[in-house]
């Protein structure tokens, strides 16, 4: 008889549990047709852990470093850890979590999220954070980035945030619901190979009443320094070649500054737009925020020659990474094609296409 | 018995009364009034406003009432889009100020106007190469203030005077979060 | 942190494993740590308040007895005393033990009052006042407003009062005092329980029964669902209509009075069911709060259906005491002599009654609004009593009509029609506001409001709407059931398959369906601010 409500005890506790996993994976959203950037943190996970160069940051490390490029013309094994708007806090964090898997001779930090003091919004923190495994890590980075209305609960329980969704469902939302969408990035990357050129001077920010980056950042900063010369890394700051957000003198001098102090290496590549050979109005495929797959090729180009200059290893010829870098390329080639031919079709490319 | 029924029947009877008045008194939603004096777009705007080309406007009007009325643009809007969703933040360019507008609100509105040079002035007077006493002796003693600028605040926006050498080197009309 | 929150869960989960894991003679003691840690979750600075209450209580119970019990002794071992020695003697101990109780009771009355009444108090002076001179007397900001102060406060004076009584003897152990006093389940939304009813389950050693964790469970889910799933829901709507009354006038008042009176009930009822399903979780029993009330046929059994236990205890300790008050029995005395017999059988009743409703008014909110409310309820109860005999005679003609269904659904319909209506008090911000909304379903009924845009301009979605409306019909095929018998031992019936089935059927819903999260304000029980 005890034994009866033993097993109906566990029966219940099992259904229950297997019940909430199951409405968490319907409801959480799958990025599949809006913000498909969300998938980039989670996408980490899958790739081979033997990346050399690191890269973190936002948009302008994901969309403009192609580390195809970087293999085929270096031998570097790298990888891009980014997410949109990702914030100083988070790519400490997703520095820290990538680190439980893999020791990198080099991490790249692109420099613009020092501008960013604060959390700016609820959507920007879920796209960089709920794909992150569950850890410490992952609670510290919850922790850092919650805005006052947002809960620690429903970053470790999605489906408390997630569950109003249920009446936005859509195919995608079964059909994912216990596997993952096709692979959108290549080793972080997410390309497009469409143009739309920059048609004006490129916009010159408007003077600011103060130009110094919030406490926090330099805090930031310092914690990614420090964990970079705990496992081994040398840190290298750069800045994306981009026209917009405009990144100040002001703002340039107090990397260029820190750089400097702390003996890193720092690159601003607005300063070498000629040199890289970038070209606003066929490199970009919005005007300059973004570079689109031919100016992430040349950028990469040019900054791998920096990298190998700095440690980063050429590991042509072994076998691992050949053989897991010939299925990326594969995948990069694929996805460039595929893009291109809908280009072709329909003249326009909106999101991030990908083939199945 | 027979007195209750005659109760609520009367009870009823005021109602259906009430009920048949009710297409006469009942509120019908009026179209809200908009006051169009001169060029003044739409909107009605609030706090501290600029003027330029006969149009008044300040930030929260909407670009599309603004924009084509302010008379030619010295170069191409330069359009940037969010992170990952698909919100847009413009900025027109007339020569002497910009006037940038997105979408974050849901409705394409101004945001920002900015004065680059002193060939343009704010409504009340104020332009770029004055010192800080003259603009305060326009505006009074300003809300914030700091190495960089000082700035007032009224109605949800703040006007910015950034300074560089002593003297007022921008202006800004800048929604106040 | 609220009911509703993950943290209350596992707090409760992470309680329940330690009492049944922990040496029974630790339960209790268990108990009152945990209500402590809840306490203390909410604010720091409450304690000292809960802290005055609980000590007072405790020391002037034990007085109070020990003040009898040395009366007993000291009578039993004088036998020779006359009469009136003995009766001078008990009126010396009577004068103390009445000290204490007053003491008591205005100490902790007056924190109550200080805290919660003090500023509508001193508004209302101050209005008194400038109708002949300019200044006015100031209010005091930033009044802390401590978790369950009017539940706590009703409960604990309750208890001090039966002593005083004799109903039983004062509890010696103040830590058993402090624990009936903030038993954690009961300081959001009550029930104000009595002592002797709770203490025997809230003392006692518990062993693990499976059926009453499994029933209690199912009761806190079912506590859920009403509260998270449409409470939670409908509040938005009914803050849109009542926020901008100008906006949405004539039948919209009245759609937003049910809804108002869904989302009461939904967020009351479904909090004492999580309160009671938790207080069995640890063998507790706790009062019954509700017994669907709104299949009452008539307000006076409204009220003994609706929030029992506070109707129970301003009857107790507010009715019936100022019935037979020497007052109130000369001022019977004096209509008597003055008015006639039928007079003189009114005033006992007209004065507790409408003392009874103003103090039931004020103590769900300090202001004119409630007391309004409490005197509405007044109104309508006596008018109600002075047409008994209209009553009688139209029963007298019609003697079976009370078996009838349509003759019930009208008293039900007229019930609730009342309710809602003087419900509007509870719901617009001041009294001329709700005067004017409730006019103007006459003046200005504007019918056509009631469509499709006007609706989900409220701030709900068409499925919000349909979610409510199911939930709210599930409720009430499971009111209608319960008449017959406990829903759960029927289900419990049904076998372990169907029963697993429903309830993770109702978890699903909860979980998808609640209106929870960000956006969503899930702390505010409407009855937690008292």
């Amino acid at each position: 008889m005890r034994s009866k409500v033993i097993l109906r005890v566990l029966i219940c506790v099992i259904v229950f549990v297997l019940l909430f996993i199951c409405l968490q994976r319907l409801l959480m959203p799958k990025y599949t047709r809006e913000a498909e950037e969300g998938r980039l943190t989670a996408e980490y996970y899958g790739s081979d852990k033997n990346h050399d160069v690191l890269f973190i940051g936002d948009c302008e490390v994901y969309e403009n470093i192609s580390p195809v490029t970087l293999w085929r013309e270096y031998g570097i094994s790298s990888y891009v850890r980014g997410s949109p708007q990702q914030l100083i806090w988070h790519s400490y964090y997703m520095l820290e979590d990538a680190l439980r898997y893999e020791t990198p001779k080099i991490v790249v930090f692109n420099v613009l999220s020092m501008k960013y003091g604060e959390p700016q919004n609820e959507a920007y923190n879920r796209l960089a954070l709920d794909g992150m495994r569950l850890s410490s890590t992952k609670i510290n980075a919850i922790k850092a980035s919650m805005k006052s209305e947002e809960s620690l609960m429903s970053y470790i329980f999605p489906i408390l945030r997630f569950h109003s969704r249920w009446n936005e469902l859509n195919s995608d939302d079964l059909k994912y619901m216990f596997c993952s969408p096709p692979q959108l990035s290549v080793a972080g990357y997410l390309m497009r190979v469409d143009c739309r050129p920059l048609k004006t001077d490129p916009p010159v920010g408007h003077q600011l009443m103060d130009y110094s980056f919030a406490d926090i950042c330099w805090e930031y900063l310092e914690k990614i320094r420090t964990l970079c010369e705990e496992n081994g890394a040398k840190l290298v700051l750069m800045k994306a070649p981009t026209v917009a957000p405009y990144w100040y003198a002001e703002w340039d001098s107090q990397i260029v500054e820190y750089a400097n102090k702390h003996g890193l290496a720092y690159y601003n590549f607005l300063n070498s737009v000629a040199e890289i050979g970038i070209d606003y109005t066929a490199d970009t495929y919005d005007e300059g925020q973004h570079l689109n797959v031919w100016g992430a090729e040349k950028l990469s180009s040019f900054f791998g020659k920096e990298l190998a200059s700095l440690g980063a290893p050429d590991r042509r010829g072994e076998a691992d990474y050949e053989q897991s870098w010939a299925k990326l390329c594969e995948r990069y080639d694929e996805v460039k094609q595929y893009q291109q031919d809908i280009l072709e079709q329909t003249g326009t490319i909106t999101g991030f296409p990908v083939p199945d | 018995m027979k007195k209750t029924l005659l109760i609520l029947l009367l009870a009823a009877a005021v109602c259906l009364m009430a009920a048949c008045n009710s297409g006469e008194n009942e509120s019908k939603p009026e179209p809200a009034s908009t006051e169009v004096s001169g060029n003044t777009a739409e909107h009605t705007p609030t706090g501290y406003l600029f003027e330029s080309n006969g149009v008044t406007f300040g930030v929260g009007s909407a670009a599309a009432d603004v924009i084509d009325k302010l008379g030619a643009q010295t170069g191409e809007p330069y359009t940037s889009n969010s992170c990952a969703f698909n919100g847009k933040d413009t900025v027109y360019y007339f020569g002497s100020f910009e006037v940038s507008a997105n979408d974050e609100t849901g409705d394409f509105v101004i945001y920002s106007v900015y004065l680059k040079d002193d060939s343009v002035s704010t409504k009340e007077g104020a332009y770029i190469g004055m010192t800080p006493e003259e603009v305060k002796a326009i505006y009074g003693e300003p809300a914030e203030s700091s190495d960089g600028g000082f700035s007032y605040v009224k109605e949800g926006m703040k006007l910015n005077f950034f300074l560089k050498d002593g003297a007022v080197s921008a202006i800004s009309y800048y929604v106040n979060n | 942190m609220g009911f509703v929150s993950v943290w209350f869960l596992l707090f409760c989960a992470a309680a329940v494993l330690l009492y049944y894991v922990l040496p029974k003679k630790w339960q209790w003691p268990l108990l009152l740590t945990a209500s402590c840690a809840f306490y203390a979750s909410y604010d720091l600075r409450y304690f000292g308040f809960i802290a005055v209450t609980t000590v007072s209580v405790y020391f002037a119970a034990c007085k109070i007895s020990q003040l009898r019990a040395k009366q007993n002794a000291y009578l039993q071992e004088h036998p020779e005393l006359g009469k009136d020695e003995k009766k001078a003697y008990k009126a010396k101990t009577k004068k103390k033990t009445w000290a204490w109780l007053i003491t008591c009771l205005l100490l902790n009355f007056g924190i109550l009052f200080a805290l919660k009444y003090i500023n509508f108090f001193i508004g209302n002076i101050n209005a008194i006042i400038s109708i002949f001179i300019e200044s006015k007397i100031p209010t005091f900001d930033k009044l802390l407003l401590p978790l369950g102060i009017s539940y706590y406060t009703f409960k604990t004076a309750g208890y001090i009062i039966d002593v005083y009584f004799g109903r039983y003897e004062a509890e010696r152990n103040i830590f058993k005092v402090a624990l009936f006093t903030s038993f954690f389940p009961t300081l959001l939304n009550g029930p104000i329980d009595r002592f002797p009813l709770t203490a025997p389950t809230l003392f006692s050693e518990h062993s693990w029964d499976e059926k009453r964790a499994r029933f209690a469970l199912q009761r806190i889910l079912w506590g859920y669902f009403k509260k998270v799933v449409i409470a939670d829901r409908l509040v938005v709507a009914v803050i849109a209509i009542v926020s901008d009354p100008e906006k949405y006038p004539g039948v919209m008042v009245a759609f937003g009075a049910l809804l108002y009176a869904a989302e009461l009930y939904c967020d009351f009822t479904g909090g004492i069911d999580i309160t009671i399903g938790v207080a069995n979780l640890f063998g507790v029993e706790v009062s019954e709060n509700f017994l669907r009330p709104f299949f009452s046929k008539n307000i006076a059994e409204y009220w003994r259906r609706w929030h029992i236990t506070l109707g129970t205890w301003f009857k107790d300790y507010t009715f019936y005491p100022l019935c037979t008050a020497k007052p109130v029995m000369k001022l019977t005395k004096f209509a008597k002599n003055k008015f006639g017999a039928g007079a003189a059988k009114r005033v006992p009743i007209y004065v507790a009654s409408i003392v009874l409703w103003f103090c039931t008014g004020a103590w769900h909110g300090a202001s004119w609004n409630f007391i309004l409310w409490g005197m509405g309820n007044c109104f309508v109860i006596l008018v109600s009593q002075e047409l008994t005999p209209l009553y009688k005679r139209f029963h007298a003609k019609h003697p079976d009509i009370d078996n009838k269904w349509y003759y019930k659904t009208m008293c039900i319909v007229r019930t609730n029609a009342i309710m809602c209506c003087l419900r509007l008090f509870d719901c617009y911000k001041d009294v001329p506001t709700t005067f004017k909304a409730f006019g103007s379903m006459f003046t200005k009924p504007s019918f056509n409001m009631l469509n499709g845009t006007t609706l989900l301009d409220l701030g709900l979605t068409a499925a919000d709407y349909a979610i409510a409306f199911a939930g709210i019909l599930l409720i009430f095929a499971v009111s209608m059931i319960q008449r017959r018998g406990s829903v759960r031992e029927m289900i419990d019936k049904k076998g372990f398959a169907f029963r697993l089935a429903v309830f993770a059927l109702l978890f699903a819903v909860i979980i998808v369906f609640g209106a929870y999260g960000l956006g969503y304000d899930s702390n505010s029980f409407i009855y937690s601010k008292f």
